[in-house]
């Protein structure tokens, strides 16, 4: 069963069971209170749903970690693997006089990390 | 080197387009994080005919670092994720499959922790998620986080998936369960990522989490426009109906 099948049959049975108690359906003379609780429930539902959903995204939103650390050790390691790249590169291509190095390259990353 | 011999070989997928400048960097931490941890491992770049020449810096790599270890598998043009996918594990020797981001907002030090997860539990699948645990993101206003947790909470309530990061693109798969994936999925962008986790649930695949800090160095350049919210939803509608 999709998940849209799932969602018609869940709402469908407690649409039915809500109509059965709020219109008395079956004639089971259930207690006038029951009938009063009843009718605005859908109404609640949806009101305590929408304020659940608010609380929730709000909270998730509030205790988003921000990773400072994981982007000033992103920082240095580029800077590292820059220096290694450099020495790995001259060392392969000092040969390849007309080659562009690796770490040319990535030299518009300066640019980049001048940013942070 | 225990981890060497455990049989096991980690195939690093990266499809890349216009990386020129990060491809280098992200090869030199893969082959750190991956030398440290003693794991058996390959990276193969599928570059969809960069104009910038991504794939004459990858060439340059497999020079540095050895043809056994970068492997390229470039196509002509732009062609989309999953067939990147699907081209990439053609010829990869490794009975694990990593995708990630080729830009540097996923980071290599958490592929041993995926790995260690996925031994823990014998997962299929191990997703980073940026939402539990001390997962994060750097470099996002509050607009992008309330569009993101927003988003992911629609999913959440209407698909009940199982897993707290949808669209999430930094997972450690077994193969023949990427394989098996990728051949269902239809989808495109974010809705690609989200219907493997999908169809994953369905054919009760394992799903470990691992939580990763996700650094976003591109949102000025690219920020989330209305396009892609719409097309966010139209997937998700897609999936809600069909799975």
């Amino acid at each position: 069963m999709t998940k849209l099948l799932q969602w018609l049959f869940g709402v469908s049975l407690l649409g039915a069971l809500w109509a059965l108690v709020t219109f008395d359906l079956l004639d089971l003379s259930l207690p006038q209170t029951y009938r009063e609780v009843a009718w605005p429930m859908p109404f609640y539902l949806l009101i305590s749903f929408g304020c659940y959903s608010l609380a929730t995204v709000g909270y998730r939103v509030a205790t988003f970690n921000d990773c400072e650390e994981a982007a000033k050790e992103l920082q240095e390691q580029i800077k590292e693997a820059k220096e290694d790249l450099r020495r790995k590169d001259t060392a392969e291509f000092s040969s390849c006089a007309g080659r562009r190095s690796l770490v040319e390259c990535s030299a518009t990353f300066e640019e980049i990390c001048s940013l942070f | 080197m225990a981890n060497a011999y455990s049989g096991d070989k980690y195939s690093v997928l990266l499809p890349t387009y216009n990386e020129r400048e990060n491809l280098p960097l992200i090869v030199w931490l893969l082959v750190k994080y991956f030398g440290e941890s003693g794991f058996n491992y390959e990276i193969i770049v599928i570059d969809d005919g960069s104009p910038d020449g991504t794939l004459e810096v990858a060439e340059q790599l497999q020079k540095v670092y050895g043809e056994d270890k970068i492997l390229l598998r470039p196509r002509a043009k732009k062609l989309g994720l999953g067939t990147a996918y699907i081209h990439g594990m053609k010829h990869a020797s490794g009975n694990f499959i990593i995708i990630m981001d080729a830009d540097l907002s996923h980071h290599p030090k958490f592929i041993p922790e995926f790995i260690q997860k996925q031994k823990e539990g014998d997962y299929d699948l191990v997703s980073g998620t940026r939402y539990r645990g001390n997962g994060g993101v750097y470099g996002w206003d509050l607009r992008r986080k309330l569009i993101s947790r927003g988003a992911n909470f629609l999913a959440q309530v209407l698909l009940r998936p199982g897993a707290s990061d949808l669209t999430g693109s930094f997972r450690l798969y077994k193969k023949k369960v990427l394989e098996s994936l990728v051949e269902q999925c239809v989808s495109k962008g974010y809705v690609f990522q989200m219907e493997m986790i999908v169809r994953a649930r369905q054919l009760n695949y394992t799903i470990g989490e691992v939580p990763i800090s996700f650094v976003d160095r591109v949102y000025g350049e690219s920020k989330l426009g209305g396009n892609e919210i719409v097309s966010y939803a139209k997937g998700l509608l897609m999936l809600f109906a069909t799975t």
